[in-house]
């Protein structure tokens, strides 16, 4: 090929790879007639188009320099010292070691990392493995001892060595007539159905990774591919150049060959195939020779098993129950499955105990049982990195639809679709757990993606600005529900600097940005700027809309909010008043944001002491939030620990005590335990143990406000001040004066430059500190 | 004279009409490079592996004064960077597709699964696609010399498309149209060759 020829075909090749499909198959038609060679090159280049394609970039290792050989016996690691090779993975050699000390002596399988394989990928899901296996306690399945590094820094973990035989040969060897063999599949079917209650869904069970002992127990191994349906540990499956990942034809369901997510339906399937071939001494079905690409198709269009049409010895006793079961565990469809393990070793059972089995052949009453949607959801989310980060959000209830509503917002910009989606894809890559390059716990999770992702705000998006303002908005929105503020101001404040230079005022999203930019500057403690946005935003929500307006009303309250802080409470007692009744109008009195509006009115009232007022406002709110979202969220949470801090006021301690309890397990479950609006239920419950004359317990809920609001806000902020007066206090009464000088001291040191020292709080906190000094000295 | 004072000088002989002295910068950076990645890779032994794009940025700070240097210095340097990190990729992948030859009959996987997929890849490649990319690659800049230039910045040196953009001298659309069409034709090629 010249360089002419080649700018021919790939300025042909740039500007039909940006069109939709259909536009795109005209302009080909069209090339084709003017271009018959040049069309036929462009078509398969555009064939050959691929955005995973040298996707990740190259890395280097130290593994290039020189291949490990395999470890000598005798080779120290660790506390272990080899003793010889048992086999060689992908990823790892497994040695059998033993571990020699004073105390005991110990033989274990030792699984340490190839050099060479120690790139990034291969470490994750290594660890990972590690993780899976710690989280495992079940006598079935084989256990974690330690882990470590080598000396020359590689990762190993020990484990227990299971000496016995697969599962197949165990029986075949033993000559295990047809119930030992139904007791066996029942105690490997126990094991998974721990792995899977664990959320973790085992991935490759076939007779190798399910051995029997010499004295007969089943014992799992190799959670090697294993995914964890939660994610919480992170990754699960090892990335592949196609995003499939290994598993072994025989043994796999369909939807795991076409690589589909692995969810604890594929499991049952690899249980059945198990059963079958316990059964029948023989594999369902052999695919020996077909290549990998048509292996999914190949099992789809495999006919339903029959156990007993294979003549086996037990053929007669196979007829009826057992080839249904084994049928419906291998169906080709999930749903059709049995539900969990469980249901499968309880069809076993049944059988034996010539109890009727509940599995019916292709019968219309499949359960989509609640564990195994629940988990298909968490695998689902975890499917595709962007719709996670916004479920996500969506614990955050009313904010996930105004999220995804903006996402579609950003992706309808049509002129700018490629860019946006390229931005999209690359999300994708590095957030996917199963693809990408970023690791731990759902938090962790979404706080990795939005950091390698806001590089791109800076870079690629620079020259979009419409672009660049949307997802920093929305960036912003995901940090602040992670409730970390400062980050999400930052990038608040870059959506709205980016918009002003583009938009003419009044703008519908520069008034967005400019109210979610007060009210993160306002959760940072800095309400008196705060309020100068919000007020800007007002007016431009007001100038846009004429009467009664949504975002008018959501002005109306946040701003009421900020004035709250600032503790100008009549005033925001009356926007309040003007929120909710704007809200009532538009959407009846049952909608989550009148609740919303219901529970910032009580509150202000709360403040000025009108308590009487307060709780019926509180309980109506509760309500409508309870209906709504149901028990487990945190606005439910957030109410509850009003309407405790109220009832508390009001002097039902006992009542009190327990609602704001429960709204700190409902936060610590739907957020996490250290975020920032937990600290709020601390600081109640503290005063409802300090009222109910238990000191201890209200100086231990005091110091984990404190700590809360220490690791999330900024020192300077109103709330940490509080946590120390308060905490200083307590400990006061409680007699530590030890403790209580250093907190007063800090709260002190606030009050008096912030607010002088006529103010009500830094008297009372010059008093308790004088007091703690004397009582110190005593 | 050191390294750095020696980088710097070659980037500061190069200016926007002028462009730097490849073929001493090369075997320094290359040099360079190297010493840097044995050094990271040691120091971080929770890292086993580098990206190198982090190498290079690195390396950046270590040899360059940057002061002294303009914009269109540090793209000559990003350039010279990405051709002398694909030398070290491409090295070290011939180095242990090598070592595995040699490396015996492996026992039967015991403890493992079948696995359909290689996956002892670099990035997304294993090491024998690494060497035929290389290969493939100089084919390609016979006729589209800066689509291979954007490929090498690209995934092998793990730049931006900005950062590439800088390198090479012209605008990001530019490198967008380049990499992806650069991209197809190799990803057409090499499943040619496999």
């Amino acid at each position: 090929m010249d360089s002419g020829r080649w700018q021919t075909i790939s300025a042909h090749f740039s500007e039909l790879a940006e069109m939709p499909a259909a536009e795109r198959a005209r302009a080909l038609a069209r090339l084709q007639e003017q271009d018959p060679e040049v069309a036929d090159e462009v078509r398969s280049l555009l064939e050959a188009d691929d955005p995973d394609f040298l996707a990740t970039p190259a890395n280097v290792s130290l593994s290039g320099e020189d291949a490990d050989p395999e470890l000598a016996p005798g080779t120290p690691i660790g506390p272990y010292h080899i003793v010889e090779t048992l086999g060689e993975g992908g990823m790892g050699i497994v040695y059998l070691a033993d571990r020699k000390d004073e105390q005991f002596e110990r033989r274990v399988a030792l699984k340490i990392i190839k050099r060479g394989m120690d790139t990034h990928r291969v470490v994750r899901r290594f660890q990972a493995e590690r993780q899976i296996l710690a989280s495992l306690t079940h006598p079935n399945i084989a256990h974690l001892y330690d882990g470590g590094m080598t000396d020359d820094g590689l990762p190993y973990f020990s484990m227990e060595y299971v000496d016995g035989l697969p599962i197949d040969r165990y029986c075949v060897q033993n000559n295990l007539d047809l119930e030992q063999r139904l007791r066996l599949l029942c105690d490997a079917c126990a094991a998974v159905q721990h792995a899977h209650q664990n959320l973790v869904v085992h991935g490759d069970l076939k007779p190798s990774n399910v051995l029997v002992t010499r004295d007969g127990k089943v014992k799992l191994l190799d959670f090697g591919i294993a995914t964890l349906l939660d994610d919480r540990s992170g990754t699960g499956a090892p990335a592949t150049l196609h995003g499939l990942r290994p598993f072994t034809p025989e043994f796999a369901s369909p939807e795991q060959a076409r690589g589909e997510p692995l969810t604890t339906a594929a499991d049952i399937f690899s249980l059945g195939v198990l059963l079958h071939v316990l059964l029948t001494n023989q594999r369902p079905h052999e695919l020996a020779g077909v290549p990998a690409l048509d292996i999914p198709r190949v099992l789809e269009q495999l006919p339903p098993p029959c156990p007993s049409a294979l003549g086996t010895a037990w053929a007669r006793r196979l007829r009826g129950d057992l080839d249904t079961i084994v049928q419906v565990a291998m169906h080709s469809e999930p749903a059709r499955r049995h539900t969990t393990a469980m249901a499968l070793a309880d069809d076993l059972c049944a059988h034996l105990e010539g109890r009727p089995v509940s599995a019916r052949r292709d019968s219309v009453r499949y359960r989509a049982g609640k564990f195994v949607r629940r988990n298909r959801l968490g695998v689902g989310l975890t499917a595709a990195a962007f719709v996670l980060s916004l479920g996500f959000a969506g614990i955050m209830g009313g904010q996930a639809r105004r999220i995804e509503n903006q996402s579609r917002e950003i992706v309808r910009e049509r002129d700018r679709a490629e860019d946006v989606t390229a931005v999209l894809v690359d999300m994708f890559d590095v957030s996917d757990p199963i693809n990408g390059s970023v690791a731990r716990g759902d938090t962790m999770r979404v706080l990795d993606f939005l950091q390698l992702n806001e590089k791109r705000l800076t870079t690629e998006l620079r020259d979009q600005p419409q672009t660049h303002a949307g997802f920093a908005h929305l960036m912003s929105r995901l940090y602040a529900n992670l409730g970390h503020y400062d980050k999400a101001l930052e990038l608040i404040e870059e959506s709205v600097t980016v918009r002003r230079a583009i938009v003419t005022p009044p703008d519908v999203e520069l008034a967005r940005g400019l109210d979610f930019l007060g009210t993160t500057l306002d959760r940072l403690g800095r309400s008196k700027e705060a309020e100068v946005h919000m007020r800007e935003a007002l007016d431009m929500r007001r100038a846009l809309n004429t009467g009664p307006h949504l975002e008018t009303a959501e002005s109306l309250n946040n701003l009421a909010w900020c004035l709250s802080s600032q503790m100008r409470f009549e005033e925001s007692l009356e926007l309040d008043r003007q929120a909710l009744e704007m809200r009532r109008r538009l959407q009846g009195s049952a909608h989550p944001d009148v609740a919303q509006s219901l529970n910032n009115l009580a509150s202000s009232l709360l403040y000025l002491d009108r308590l009487a007022e307060a709780e019926p406002l509180y309980r109506e709110a509760l309500r409508i939030r309870q209906t709504n979202l149901g028990n487990d969220h945190p606005y439910v949470a957030n109410t509850m620990n009003n309407l405790g801090r109220l009832l508390c006021d009001m002097g039902s301690l006992a009542a009190a005590d327990s609602l704001i309890s429960e709204a700190i397990a409902v936060w610590s479950r739907t957020l996490r335990p250290d975020h920032p609006e937990v600290a709020a239920g601390w600081l109640n419950l503290a005063l409802v143990a300090e009222r109910s004359e238990d000191l201890p317990r209200a100086v231990e809920a005091m110091q984990r406000a404190l700590a809360i609001d220490m690791a999330s806000l900024p020192a300077e902020h109103p709330f940490i001040a509080q946590d120390h007066l308060q905490l200083g206090r307590l400990q006061l009464a409680a007699g530590r004066a030890e403790e209580a000088v250093p907190m007063l001291r800090q709260a002190h040191a606030f009050y008096l430059r912030e607010r002088g020292p006529d103010d009500e709080d830094t008297r009372q906190a010059s008093e308790l500190l004088k007091k703690a000094e004397e009582r110190r000295q005593s | 004279m050191n390294e750095r004072s020696e980088v710097t000088r070659l980037l500061m002989a190069s200016g926007a009409e002028q462009a730097p002295d490849v073929d001493r910068l090369l075997p320094l950076l290359y040099d360079q490079l190297q010493a840097l990645a044995r050094k990271m890779l040691r120091n971080e032994m929770q890292q086993p592996t580098l990206a190198t794009i982090d190498l290079v940025h690195e390396a950046y700070l270590k040899l360059v004064n940057q002061s002294q240097v303009s914009w269109q210095g540090k793209g000559h340097f990003l350039a010279v960077a990405a051709m002398a990190m694909r030398r070290i990729v491409v090295d070290r992948a011939r180095r242990r597709k090598r070592a595995k030859r040699g490396g015996g009959e492996a026992p039967l996987p015991l403890l493992t699964g079948v696995e359909v997929i290689d996956e002892s890849g670099n990035g997304s490649l294993d090491s024998e696609d690494v060497i035929l990319l290389d290969a493939t690659l100089d084919r390609l800049a016979e006729f589209d010399a800066r689509g291979a230039r954007v490929v090498e910045c690209r995934y092998f040196a793990g730049l931006s498309i900005e950062e590439t953009a800088q390198a090479l001298d012209c605008s990001p659309i530019t490198v967008k149209r380049a990499w992806r069409a650069a991209r197809s034709w190799l990803r057409r090629e090499m499943d040619a060759a496999v």
